[in-house]
């Protein structure tokens, strides 16, 4: 008894093979161009030229002067704001990206939760998310200024003698920064959200079937799953908070940052670029970024097997 | 087969319903520490927009004591705004750049995204990983040389240099599309191609009507990312007051002669309103978008 | 999106980006016509206009196009995308290294020598004539100076027993304790003096400070003094001690805090709201150009009488003990400058303007008048017929002989003063513990800095 229908029984019963239509070329073409030319001329010439340039003297108004490593050999000896803006980054990065994918994933857990008003909490915690972050920033340091913001008043009515200067110290304005990041989770958050609710039920009834607590459906259902967004977050977290610039940079101008406590990577290659008109010494800069960053991608991709658990077995399907 | 007798079946009855009792006030206990570390935590994201308000409407004396609520409320801080600052062009200058942006953003995104969907051809795998990779590319590598081209055009103080590239493409946005466009069933263009349609009509009649939700999606995430730049007016705008977006009036507040701290607040919450705003009447599309972004590859 | 939205948005978007690219192409107009960016507005602007009209009359044919409430950065910013004025001016005086050192400012040598040149010596004041860059190389001239005093309030210091300003720096530090107040909770209530980077100062706290030790900026073979000059050291430990004895009873690290959360409260600089303008801080060094606020609390009018509150009194800086006798009465003094951009078109009539403007005493009598800023000529014709009395010491000031500003060399956007400032900064805060050094490191990286920019 046959179901399934076979060629030998007639056209009637077997759907007629698909038309094979030319592929458009031209109109394939057509519609890459604007990407085509857009990533020729702003990604491609200008990557190029910016290595060129790195080799190089260029102050914009005279021609490029050839000057070899000397950018870089600047760059490593010379330049005690390179060492500053490094560490500063290095150290804001390695704090904050942990930071804010566990608070995405507690936030967006306890967004899992409620049977009612899901709809009005999740606004609320995307909202911040939304903002401007010349806005958020100017607000954030004043409210957390130690003379005159509600921050520190609120801090000693819960019996903090003497509250942080927060963005006033150096030694703390960059964990205001850091506050200022989690309080614009929403964007993460929703990601991890998305994440979390695509984990099967069948799955949690399982667990749930043989016993398991709710830390331990936590750890061993719910954590597994959602490591590839752990994943995508990370790769993300990396490239994002290595171009660091309009929070530090706002935040900075606010208060005197004579300490440089503010002062990161992308600092440092606007200040040099636009301010300094070094333009050979900051694309040498912007290099040695990419070379770090990629580096830490690649660190984060070769472990990726180890941890990352695929429900379609790999990355790339 | 398994038989009680009245008593054992009375019996059990009387605990499933002891522990459907005890469940439902567990199932209440922590109905309430959810909600309440849910309501903890949306005061705290609160708290700052509630600060910047309440703020935003002290008298300037005030504005500096700590304190938390306004005595009196000068409303009259929201007028006074307007003409202490230039803050209706500011207001008026990034509106123009952001609908232009966004406009550039979604004519140019949508038959890249097309066309890396809905069709197949050689080398279609390899230019999708190209476009995931210059995700990846950090700005400042490409900043300097872009400067300098548009310098040389003498595009530098201008909108030109914000508002032309948008219409080269967002990589981003051709891959949230591109994440949507396969989702819908090859059947339909199938059907359309047999009926003789073309593709560019399939594509502007057919799919695109469809994929509305995508396309507002990245139409919205363009406006924001344009409203609420701040890094490309400081390179290309801040030459020329009259070219300023609010971003960078903003930053620039206390250095004009004679604003108050109280008023920048009151700039902010103004600053912040249409993001808001948008945001209350287009919740779905937003969140609908950044989980388009299809987190597993 | 329908065709004809598409049509409309299209359109909209041509004539506007066609307005633009107009716009910006009409910066370089033909012929004889100079461009000339100032950050004057309103009232100043006026005056500066009425100068070029001046110079219009006298030049028929010239042709002057002048924009105003333009800053150095944004001058420096058109210089180096390609389309900046003819002429730029630059309010603040250590900016020379900047433009001139950069290139942006052209060479002025041969205009100044030659045959519609200027006598630098019978022209300028010898202040003026001081502000030129490594070996003589002038591409600027002064337009008025910027006087920085020391500003002290007559009543409190009254009420504290001292009928005279400090002389020395002993009698600062000796009279800021006495007029420093506490409230209940340990908190400084009034501060005598603040010798804090970062306390209003316009980043040049460290520069005042080291001009009350006569420190030096560079030594003869022209390397930065920093760590060579025993001044510098000097400095910075007396502000280590004024710190511990004034604010901490002697402990420097209490009275760095103190001071720090001091200085977090300070009342906004332009208006009433000033430290000085309250009482909260007895004295202080400032510019000329805050007089007429602490005058009138109206910023820039100059008032024959004060009407403000502070009954206030100027003078010259205190100095170290060695130095009254040589020093005292004295300030630091700078110049706006101007300047003709790198790629100005039309350099010959951008000269005929930059001299005019330089010379012309009605413009620098109407802007003393007017800003209280003393003009850089020597001319008599230069000053207004009278000062008010109160306002009578920044030109004391002024013309002393030792008042000047640090040399000049090309260091990009003044780095070196950024640098020391940054020094202070960290000193004051305790996190630099051993100053001679931190000195010694910054005058390596002023060096360097000096030799990439050659």
């Amino acid at each position: 008894m046959g179901i399934l229908p076979s060629r030998k029984r007639g056209k009637d019963l077997v759907a007629p093979p698909r038309k094979k239509l030319k592929t458009p070329k031209i109109f394939i073409f057509l519609c890459l161009s604007p990407w085509l030319i857009g990533i020729l001329m702003f990604t491609l010439y200008p990557m190029v030229t910016s290595f060129y340039q790195s080799f190089t003297k260029f102050n914009l108004i005279d021609a490029p002067k050839w000057v070899g490593l000397t950018n870089f050999h600047r760059m490593f000896f010379e330049d005690p704001d390179f060492w500053k803006a490094l560490r500063n980054t290095i150290w804001i990065s390695a704090i904050s990206i942990p930071l804010r994918i566990a608070f995405a994933i507690f936030s967006a857990w306890m967004l899992t939760k409620p049977k009612r008003g899901k709809n009005v909490y999740r606004t609320i915690f995307f909202l911040p998310s939304m903002v401007p972050a010349v806005a958020a920033t100017m607000v954030f340091t004043y409210i957390f200024n130690p003379a005159y913001g509600p921050i520190n008043r609120f801090l000693e009515m819960l019996g903090i003698k003497e509250p942080p200067f927060w963005f006033l110290d150096p030694k703390w304005s960059k964990w205001g920064l850091i506050l200022l990041g989690l309080w614009g989770i929403g964007d993460t958050m929703i990601i991890f959200l998305a994440g979390l609710l695509d984990v099967p039920r069948t799955l949690y009834e399982a667990a749930s079937l043989e016993g398991a607590s709710a830390w331990q459906s936590f750890r061993y259902v719910t954590f597994p799953m959602i490591t590839p967004v752990i994943f995508f977050s990370g790769v993300t977290g990396v490239i994002g908070s290595f171009q660091y610039f309009t929070q530090a940079y706002v935040a900075s101008g606010q208060v005197n940052d004579y300490s440089h406590s503010m002062y990161f990577y992308a600092t440092h290659i606007y200040f040099s670029a636009f301010r300094a008109y070094e333009m050979g010494y900051a694309s040498a800069l912007a290099w040695v970024l990419l070379v770090i960053t990629l580096v830490c991608t690649l660190i984060i991709l070769r472990t990726q097997k180890r941890w990352v658990h695929y429900p379609n077995g790999s990355l790339f399907k | 087969m398994s038989t009680y007798t009245p008593e054992q079946r009375e019996y059990i009855r009387l605990q499933s319903r002891q522990a459907k009792r005890k469940k439902r006030w567990h199932d209440f206990l922590l109905m309430v520490a959810n909600h309440s570390v849910l309501i903890a935590l949306s005061a705290i994201f609160i708290l700052p927009l509630f600060l910047v308000l309440v703020i935003s409407v002290m008298g300037h004396g005030q504005a500096e004591t700590r304190s938390l609520w306004p005595h009196p409320f000068i409303w009259h801080n929201y007028v006074e705004v307007f003409t202490a600052v230039p803050f209706l062009r500011w207001t008026m200058n990034s509106l123009f750049v952001s609908l232009m942006t966004t406009i550039g953003t979604v004519v140019s995104s949508v038959p890249p995204a097309y066309v890396l969907s809905r069709l197949r051809w050689k080398g279609r795998g390899v230019t999708f990983i190209i476009i995931l990779s210059t995700m990846m590319l950090p700005g400042q590598v490409t900043m300097i040389p872009v400067y300098i081209i548009f310098s040389k055009l003498h595009w530098i103080p201008s909108f030109l240099p914000l508002i032309v590239p948008s219409f080269f493409s967002s990589a981003f946005s051709i891959f949230l599309l591109r994440q949507f466009f396969v989702s819908i069933p090859d059947e339909i263009s199938d059907a359309a191609r047999i009926d003789g349609c073309s593709e560019f009509k399939l594509m502007m009649r057919i799919i695109v009507p469809l994929a509305k939700p995508a396309i507002s999606a990245i139409g919205l995430f363009a406006f924001l990312g344009s409203w609420n730049d701040f890094f490309g007016p400081l390179l290309y705008l801040v030459e020329n007051e009259k070219l300023w977006t609010l971003g960078i009036g903003l930053n620039a507040f206390q250095g004009i002669h004679h604003v108050q701290k109280n008023m920048m607040m009151t700039a902010s919450v103004l600053f912040m309103l249409p993001v808001i705003i948008i945001f209350f009447f287009s919740q779905k599309v937003f969140i609908e978008g950044v989980t388009l972004t299809g987190v597993k590859g | 999106m329908k065709k004809k939205g598409w049509l409309a948005s299209f359109a909209v978007t041509a004539v506007f980006v066609g307005s633009l690219v107009g716009a910006t192409a009409g910066a370089h107009a033909a012929d004889r016509t100079v461009v000339v960016w100032s950050p004057y507005k309103e009232g100043n602007l006026d005056l500066w206009n009425a100068a070029l009209k001046r110079v219009e009359a006298a030049n028929p044919g010239l042709k002057i196009s002048s924009v105003g409430s333009i800053d150095m950065a944004k001058s420096l910013a058109a210089i180096n995308a390609g389309n900046g004025p003819d002429i730029s001016v630059s309010n603040g005086a250590g900016n020379l290294g900047w433009f001139c050192g950069s290139g942006a400012w052209q060479k002025l040598n041969a205009f100044i020598a030659g045959k519609n040149g200027i006598n630098l010596k019978t022209t300028f004041t010898p202040a003026a004539n001081s502000s030129t860059i490594t070996n003589g190389v002038r591409c600027a001239l002064p337009l008025n100076s910027e006087v920085f005093a020391f500003y002290y309030n007559k009543d409190l210091l009254a009420a504290a027993g001292f009928k005279n300003p400090p002389k020395t720096t002993d009698e600062l530090l000796a009279f800021s304790k006495k007029l420093t107040t506490f409230d209940k909770d340990g908190n400084i209530k009034t501060a005598g003096f603040v010798p804090w980077a970062g306390y209003y100062g316009f980043d040049m706290d460290s520069m005042w400070l080291g001009q009350m030790f006569g420190t030096r900026w560079y030594n003869s073979d022209g390397n930065a003094a920093f760590g060579t000059d025993t001044n510098w050291t000097k400095a910075l430990t007396w502000q280590k001690t004024f710190i511990a004895q004034v604010f901490g009873g002697g402990d420097f690290a209490k009275g760095s805090k103190l001071l720090t959360k001091f200085v977090a409260a300070r009342g906004d600089e332009w208006g009433t709201q000033h430290d000085f303008m309250t009482g909260r801080v007895a004295m202080k060094w400032d510019a000329n150009w805050m007089a007429p606020m602490f005058c009138t609390g109206d910023d820039w009018a100059m008032a024959d009488k004060c009407t403000a509150k502070v009954n206030f009194g100027i003078t010259g800086f205190p100095v170290a003990p060695a130095l009254v006798a040589s020093q005292y009465g004295s300030g630091v003094v700078g110049e706006a400058q101007m300047g003709i951009s790198k790629g100005s078109k039309n350099t010959k009539d951008a000269w005929i303007v930059l001299k005019a403007l330089a010379t012309d005493t009605k413009l620098a009598q109407a802007w003393d008048s007017a800003n209280g800023a003393p003009s850089t000529l020597l001319s008599k014709d230069a000053r207004p017929a009278k000062y008010p009395d109160w306002y009578q010491p920044i030109y004391d000031v002024a013309s002393h002989a030792k008042s000047s500003y640090h040399l000049m060399k090309n260091t990009g956007e003044h780095q070196e003063e950024a640098l020391l400032q940054n020094l202070m900064a960290s000193w004051q805060a305790g996190d630099t513990k051993d100053v001679k050094p931190a000195l010694v490191s910054l005058s390596t990286q002023v060096d360097q800095i000096i030799k990439r920019n050659i």
